[in-house]
């Protein structure tokens, strides 16, 4: 491919609610340009990574550069995939600031959700421009005048402006493209100015070192550059420069405008983050693009090995998910109940499943997760700050002045019928209600401020069965506020469990003490001794059950001489004797463990 | 299996010296015979036991009476000291049939005269000529399958007796000069603690001389089993058994039966010698299909259908389905579980021999308990210490 002047290029991404059809989309312009042949490839081509086929959502970004012909000109598009996800909404972020507009696709009989809502904002603030369609129009139950009403509403425009299209039969999907070469306009950098590029997504390949997809917004990156990645300070030189389409095409060079790939010689994507700015080490740019933020793992949990001897095959599993994952963080820990392991931060809920996933999938290994839990902020009596990972560790009350907690700025959208249902819900969950607006006369969309405990426990699966599924949400992390938090210590028989403490809004202590003693009760199985489960706030008991001393553990009748079944059932018993676990002098099995721990706060 | 199970080839079990236990002399080898049909199968039970046409009980008396010809060419000598008739159902198959087979394995194992001959039978099959039928055949003891005085737990079990039949039975036999031994069930579902004491006193009050409580156990592929899992029957409440076993404890203390193993009661010097063979680790031949032995060190065990095992018998081979040689270490495992089953309990020797509880602390620590009881160099199980055999063995050997 020839090189292509500035004016000539779009940077676009497709923002939607997830299922609203943006890989399939994604599909149609890859035939129109010829990239694909229709009818010869898996459907939702650019979704690569098996669990995101697997999940139906995208995980990792990725830009595919296609050619589009018209009025005898050729145009280079970029298409910059996004990630699907909450837990990757920085991500989101900087792979729509890689851009200049963006196809805002949204279901012709769903209408707007939440989550288009928020990429939409997000998308706002890199001022982007949309260029708005309805989707799946061939489904009898579309609809696709009210939609389009919908979102001429939201965005401000007239309803005409917004196109109908069905990516599935490929209907509308020609005048959507040749719309996005009309309305996103071409990037405007400098390209005599030092290099700098946006590293809007980077993965770890074990033969190739890091990978970085980068947008170039001025200057130029030449294979055997050496780069500066001006946030952590890394240098490295460029072994390949290309772009994919979708297979990688190496060029050599990527000029202002262009989106491509980078591959470095590094080996720890924690040296290129998503977010930071490459430029020249030999003349680099005096200040870096703006946006970078570190990443901050926001839900954190402890994960040990089902069998203590792989502790040690844990920890290299893990420093190998890192050098593809920079998110992931970990440290060891040590829990009384569960040995040894890593407290693991996490973006998010989908980002803990996925690397439990991938160390089971990847590294053959079974773990056992405690729940998940936020960091705390205790604020010290001195004014000392103390990020607490583990609800074990928060110091006792009389050492802090006051306790903080992560807090998100929340999007619900739901359908005005539920709207009592949803606020419910949102008052039993500490929510703020901010703001609140109709997207139309059946749809509301609400706007929230409400801690991240809230959300990482049950908040979405309460809403979507509360709403038979019609609502929908979405929400950004936005800071740590204040909060009345005690922590709920469990001991049994006296011993602090400290696998079961959990930090809760202060009314909700006794009832999460009660429900997590009667788990236990049920759990544990009968010792040679009455055995107190008690719920203790500081010194003071919420809740107690006690599980009675067994009686009775007798073999029956020796029959006829049959010595040996006997002396087999008792050589099993002493076997399953060593694997149990010791909390102070109780004995419980492992499974009894991993049972308790995924007690939801609420049942 | 052609060849012999290892260390039996060339023995020469015999009665004495035997040694002494729970007030008797327990003869140092003895022989059991089993006899696999029932008239119907009980609800709860899982032993090695057929309804199968008369036809077969020659089948399977040939088949026992060859069995123990093999046996004999095996070992050099042999002399018995007490022959056990156990079932499935003995008192179904015609006496006279038994008595032939009774009379090939006492002479071929060389029975010593005044041997105990026990006899297992069910209440329904005892009447004044049967009794004295099995007299002739040599029986001196007849344990009694009563299970319970309750008609309701009776039908439970799926047994055929009642409850007065039951009682009359035990009557019968007593006035016919037999040792009875009379066989109890406690906790089956539905069984409460009061018709428990109420089959207890109804026990005691026909004076058998020999009394068995066993908890009823849920085992796999028995029709309660099934009935429990689908809910139309409750499970045995373990804490309500474990009442009950004390309640038995107690009651038959106080009638003057001692309890000379965690499941037996006797009148003073009325132990079940043959019984006592298996906890004192003594030797033993079993015939009949499924039936166990233990000779020189080896457990070994018959094939459990009657077919096949009649097959193997009449061609002349051992009717085998598998044995053991026992490592020292099941050795020391069986000494002690098996002792501490009797009231006379282990010694402190074995803990030394073994290396088990080198400090003493876990055996402190089950005294301090309640669980064991100690008197000077032996320990044994407290009546509670029973009840948790399992986790009290376990604790000592982990």
């Amino acid at each position: 491919m020839a090189r292509v002047a500035q004016e000539r290029i779009r940077n676009f991404a497709i923002i939607s609610h997830i299922d609203h059809g943006k890989s399939t989309l994604a599909d149609r312009f890859l035939e129109i340009c010829g990239l694909l042949e229709p009818g010869k490839h898996p459907e939702q081509f650019l979704d690569r990574m098996d669990l995101e086929r697997e999940r139906g959502i995208t995980i990792k970004a990725q830009a595919v550069r296609m050619t589009y012909r018209a009025g005898g000109e050729e145009y280079q598009l970029n298409l910059v995939d996004t990630p699907g996800h909450v837990d990757f909404s920085y991500e989101v972020s900087r792979a729509l600031a890689a851009c200049e507009g963006a196809v805002l696709l949204v279901d012709a009989s769903q209408g707007v959700e939440a989550q288009t809502l928020a990429n939409l904002y997000l998308a706002l603030e890199s001022e982007l421009v949309l260029v708005p369609a309805v989707n799946k129009i061939d489904l009898p139950q579309a609809n696709p005048e009210r939609v389009a009403e919908e979102v001429a509403r939201l965005l401000g425009v007239e309803a005409r402006s917004v196109l109908a299209i069905s990516a599935k039969t490929g209907a509308g999907v020609p005048q959507l493209l040749e719309a996005v070469v009309e309305r996103v306009p071409p990037p405007s950098g400098d390209p005599a100015a030092p290099p700098r590029a946006l590293v809007f997504d980077s993965t770890y390949d074990p033969y190739r070192g890091v990978v970085c997809f980068v947008r170039v917004v001025d200057g130029e990156l030449r294979a055997g550059d050496e780069v500066l990645a001006m946030a952590t300070g890394a240098r490295t030189e460029l072994l390949e420069v290309g772009y994919l389409s979708p297979d990688p095409v190496p060029t050599g060079v990527l000029a202002a405008g262009e989106v491509g790939y980078l591959i470095t010689g590094i080996k720890d994507v924690g040296l290129a983050k998503v977010g930071d700015t490459l430029t020249s080490a030999r003349r680099p740019a005096a200040r870096p693009l703006p946006g970078y933020r570190d990443p901050k793992p926001m839900v954190f949990a402890g994960i040990y090995p089902a069998d203590e001897s792989d502790f040690e095959d844990l920890r290299d599993a893990l420093a190998r998910l890192k050098l593809s994952d920079a998110s992931l963080v970990f440290e060891p820990e040590t829990s009384k109940a569960l040995g040894f392991g890593f407290r693991c931060g996490f973006l998010g809920l989908l980002h803990m499943d996925i690397v439990k996933e991938r160390l089971q999938r990847e590294h053959g290994l079974s773990v056992v997760a405690t729940s998940p839990s936020v960091a705390y902020k205790a604020v010290m009596k001195d004014g000392r700050e103390i990020l607490v990972r583990n609800p074990a560790d928060l110091p006792s009350p009389g050492h802090y002045d006051h306790l903080e907690e992560p807090v998100v700025e929340a999007v619900l959208v739901t359908p005005a019928s539920f709207l009592g249902a949803v606020m419910e819900l949102s008052r039993e969950r500490r929510a703020e209600l901010k703001g609140m607006e109709w997207l139309s006369e059946e749809r509301v969309e609400l706007r929230y401020r409400l801690p991240l405990a809230e959300v990482i426990t049950d908040f979405h699966d309460v809403l979507k069965s509360k709403t038979r599924g019609y609502a929908s949400f979405d929400y950004e992390f936005s800071g740590y506020a204040p909060a009345d938090l005690v922590r709920v210590d469990i001991l049994v028989h006296g011993e602090r469990a400290d696998a079961f403490s959990a930090v809760v809004p202060r009314e909700e202590a006794q009832s999460y003490g009660r429900a997590m003693a009667r788990r236990l009760k049920e759990l544990i199985p009968r010792q040679l001794f009455d055995v107190a489960i008690q719920a203790a706030v500081g010194s003071r008991i919420v809740a107690r059950e006690t599980i009675p001393a067994r009686r009775k553990d007798v073999l029956a009748k020796c029959y006829g001489g049959d010595v040996t079944r006997k002396r087999k059932l008792l050589e099993k018993q002493k076997e399953g004797k060593k694997k149990l676990k010791m909390l102070g002098k109780v004995e419980v099995p492992p499974e009894a463990f991993v049972a308790a721990l995924g007690l939801d706060r609420r049942k | 299996m052609d060849a012999a199970p290892p260390g039996i080839q060339g023995r020469k079990p015999r009665a004495w010296p035997g040694r002494c236990a729970a007030g008797v002399e327990v003869p140092a080898f003895g022989v059991y015979v089993h006899v696999p049909f029932c008239a119907s199968r009980c609800s709860y039970c899982d032993f090695n036991t057929y309804v199968l046409p008369r036809g077969t009980w020659k089948i399977w008396a040939r088949a026992v009476v060859a069995e123990a010809r093999v046996a004999r060419e095996l070992l050099e000598e042999a002399e018995a000291g007490s022959l056990y008739v156990g079932g499935g159902t003995p008192s179904l198959i015609d006496p006279d049939l038994l008595g032939r087979v009774l009379n090939e394995v006492a002479s071929l194992f060389s029975l010593t005269s005044g041997a105990e001959v026990s006899l297992e039978a069910n209440p329904e099959d005892v009447t004044p000529a049967r009794l004295r039928a099995w007299q002739r055949i040599g029986a001196t003891r007849l344990s009694l399958g009563v299970q319970s005085f309750s008609g309701r737990v009776l039908s439970t079990l799926g047994r055929r007796a009642g409850a007065d039949q039951c009682e009359k039975a035990t009557l019968m036999a007593l006035e016919a000069g037999f040792q009875v031994n009379l066989d109890l069930i406690y906790g089956t579902p539905g069984e409460s603690l009061e018709e428990w004491g109420e089959t207890l006193q109804r026990a005691i009050s026909v004076s058998p001389q020999h009394i068995s409580c066993y908890a009823l156990t849920l085992e796999e592929g028995t029709p309660m089993m099934r009935e429990v899992r689908r809910a139309r029957l409750p499970a045995p409440d373990p804490d309500l058994q474990a009442e009950m076993y004390l309640l038995a404890v107690e009651e038959l203390g106080r009638a003057g039966y001692t309890r000379y193993e965690v499941s037996n009661w006797a009148l003073p010097g009325h132990a079940c010698r043959h019984n006592l063979i298996y906890w004192t680790r003594g030797e033993y031949w079993g015939l009949g299909p499924g039936a166990h032995s233990f000779l020189g060190g080896t457990r070994f065990w018959n094939l459990r259908r009657l077919g096949p095992y009649a097959r193997a018998a009449l061609s002349g081979r051992l009717p085998v389905a598998g044995w053991e040689v026992l490592t020292r270490e099941e050795e020391w495992l069986e000494r002690l579980f098996l002792g501490l089953r009797l009231a006379d309990g282990v010694d402190d020797v074995l803990f030394g021999e073994t290396g088990w509880d080198p400090d003493g602390r876990v055996r402190e620590e089950l005294r301090a308990m309640g669980l064991l009881l100690r008197e000077g160099q032996r320990i044994r199980l407290s009546p509670r210490g029973a009840l948790l055999s399992n986790e009290v063995f376990v604790r000592l050997v982990s």
